[in-house]
């Protein structure tokens, strides 16, 4: 068979006195206290879903973090190094060490920092994983599927390897899809395209697997009509850099984003629905890239703010079943959007609940930290995802929204593993099929013309006969034939002498005829296809008399 | 890496079920491989056609074929493939075929 490509970049292997010193050479001002303050209180034991799902006191997030902090002491304090440095050894870091050192800090630590909370001394337990495992990635230890990911990125500008061409003609795909979706052969799903205000970054499993997400995101921007654009060159907001601590990766990752941002002059950074790739742009980038002239935001933010300043419409009556929401860790604890998801989702369905605890306390749903790319810690990952899965019966929900890619597929995971038999969506799916979208047609000459929600012209000086004839058939009539014409013609200039609507029997005696025969649906129809302005405070018959005259 | 047994071969499979060994791959071990990722057992013609297209394009191109290319060149349906492989292209279809685990968020 032919030779599959593999991922082939040189990475340089640590040596023993780099892999010594790294832990030291990140020490800042908060790692050093993190190192000397653990009370051993135990707090955090009862907040780790590892922890809670095994009751194993190796789970317990303090004696996660002492492992390194040993590690640290051996490599700064050991009395066998002090007095002969040159027999190796005693530095915690031969093979079996560094084995069991990235068991504890890759595969039994998601990273989701709900320790923290609890933690009287508040020791960010993330930070000190990070640090670890920017050593054992350098000691080439980090888990081969996280660090090909990192590679991949590295090299191709993307995890998944997308090449440009194929991005476009995915992207373009999606477009056709959107415009057949709500009837206009003009939307757009923009490229490039330069001056936009803001910069739609993606995750690119949405790329290779899931387009429709692309389409239903792009179905919210169009019914806000927001300007926005995607870069062809780098598009891909993850950074698994975050999760194997290797922070030149992460810089170079992170710089791809800011690199198109500025080519394509947008200010703002709209994240796809990607929990990691949100708070390493918004929080981590402007560290490592020295910079901080730009913005960032979490699709659900986006999404509330259309809701918030009316935007946008929904119908929350397409989706009836009980939906509930796993808040993401680095979107609620690490982010702080606790109430954007809630205002989007409780205008987006009929029937939401909230998971117990959520948003800043809610557990991990076991996939974090690059969990999912890790596979030797598959077991682990779904064992203490017996804490989510809990949570999940215990709503009853029907339907598991959430706004992370990665969220996701643990989610999904833990549906089979469970037999929880819910739905998995990501959040902007459940919004974008409650969307209500104006009814638009285009005229001949181009003009776009758009019908309200009650099926009343918005721009009523637009009307003429081939906007009846569009409106009428949106009512359901076919061709309109002379006999319709003259009522139509009629009621316009009633309106335009009385700035009041004929009564239907007036119509009928002026013109002899029948409207109810013409148009059977209701005498209102007559109104919406001669154009008249919708009557918000009700119809304004005139009363005159029809026998009168 | 665990060891498995498929159609009577012995494999190294990962713990999310991808096999590591690409080249002992075959049409056989490719129905044991489905009884946990094709939504019908054995595989009906068109799983078959998915199946072989992936590994087809995974051999010439060293990459896993995005979903665009599954729908277009077989003019299937994108609902029709989640259909077909209910955990959808990567973690279902393209382990059926003997690729290894795609990288990212899959």
């Amino acid at each position: 068979m032919t030779k599959a490509a593999t991922i082939t970049r040189e990475r340089h292997l640590g040596t023993r006195e780099e892999l010594s010193g790294f832990l030291g050479s990140k020490l800042n001002r908060n790692l050093a206290v993190y190192f000397q303050s653990c009370q051993r209180c135990g707090l955090c034991a009862e907040t780790c879903h590892y922890y809670l799902a095994t009751g194993d006191p190796k789970m317990i997030p303090g004696y996660k973090i002492e492992q390194v902090r040993k590690l640290y002491d051996r490599q700064r304090h050991d009395w066998r190094r002090k007095l002969s440095p040159w027999i190796p050894g005693g530095d915690g870091l031969d093979e079996q060490e560094l084995l069991e050192l990235t068991d504890v800090v890759f595969g039994r630590c998601t990273m989701c920092r709900r320790c923290t909370l609890t933690c009287p001394m508040g020791i960010d337990t993330a930070m000190i994983m990070r640090a670890a495992r920017g050593m054992l990635t350098l000691a080439h230890k980090a888990p081969k599927g996280l660090q090909d990911t990192v590679d991949i990125h590295v090299m191709k500008g993307n995890n998944m390897g997308v090449d440009s061409e194929e991005f476009i003609a995915t992207v373009q795909w999606m477009e056709e899809e959107l415009q057949k979706d709500i009837g206009d052969p003009n939307a757009k799903i923009p490229i490039d395209k330069e001056g936009s205000k803001n910069l739609w970054v993606l995750n690119p499993r949405e790329v290779m697997y899931f387009p429709l997400l692309l389409q239903a995101q792009a179905k919210i921007f169009y019914a806000a009509g927001e300007s926005y654009t995607l870069s062809s060159k780098h598009w891909d907001v993850t950074n698994y850099a975050l999760f194997n601590g290797d922070d030149k990766d992460a810089t170079t990752i992170a710089g791809y984003v800011l690199e198109e941002a500025d080519r394509l002059g947008c200010d703002t950074i709209i994240c796809t629905e990607c929990g990691h790739g949100m708070r390493q742009l918004k929080y981590m980038a402007p560290i490592w890239l020295k910079r901080s002239d730009f913005k960032v935001r979490a699709f659900v933010e986006v999404v509330a703010d259309y809701i918030e300043t009316g935007r946008i419409k929904l119908n929350p009556s397409v989706n009836k079943e009980r939906v509930t929401y796993h808040d993401p860790c680095n979107q609620a604890r690490s982010g702080n959007y606790i109430e954007e998801p809630r205002v989007v989702l409780k205008k987006s369905v009929m029937d939401y609940v909230d998971l117990n605890p959520c948003g800043r306390n809610n557990f991990c749903c076991g996939g974090g930290g690059g969990a999912l790319t890790m596979s030797q810690y598959r077991s682990w990952r779904l064992e203490a995802a017996k804490v989510k899965a809990d949570q999940i019966k215990a709503t009853g929900a029907k339907i598991v929204s959430t706004s992370c890619h990665n969220c996701i597929d643990q989610l999904a995971e833990i549906n089979r593993h469970y037999n929880l038999d819910v739905k998995v969506v990501n959040t902007c799916e459940l919004t974008a099929d409650a969307i209500v979208l104006p009814r638009r047609m285009f005229l001949s000459t181009g003009i776009p013309v758009d019908v309200g929600e009650q099926g009343y012209l918005k721009d009523p000086t637009l009307w003429n006969h081939e906007v009846a004839q569009f409106l009428a058939t949106n009512e359901g009539f076919g061709e309109l034939k002379e006999e319709h014409w003259r009522v139509l013609d009629y009621v316009r200039d009633y309106d335009s002498r009385n700035e009041a609507w004929p009564l239907p029997q007036r119509v009928n005696k002026d013109l002899t005829l029948n409207i109810q025969h013409l148009f059977p649906a209701s005498p209102e129809v007559v109104f919406k296809l001669a154009g008249l302005a919708e009557p918000r405070d009700g119809i304004n018959w005139h009363e005159g008399s029809v026998q009168g005259n | 890496m665990p060891k498995g047994i498929l159609a009577g071969v012995e494999f190294e499979i990962d713990e999310d079920g991808f096999i590591q060994e690409p080249e002992k791959w075959s049409e056989a071990v490719a129905e044991d491989l489905a009884k946990d990722e094709s939504s019908i057992t054995p595989m009906p013609p068109d799983q078959w056609r998915l199946v072989n297209y992936i590994r087809d394009y995974y051999l010439q191109f060293g990459v896993a074929p995005p979903v665009r290319m599954l729908c277009k060149k077989n003019d299937f349906d994108l609902k029709y493939v989640y259909e077909m492989f209910p955990k959808g292209p990567a973690a279902g279809a393209c382990k059926v075929a003997g690729l290894p685990k795609p990288t990212g968020c899959v």
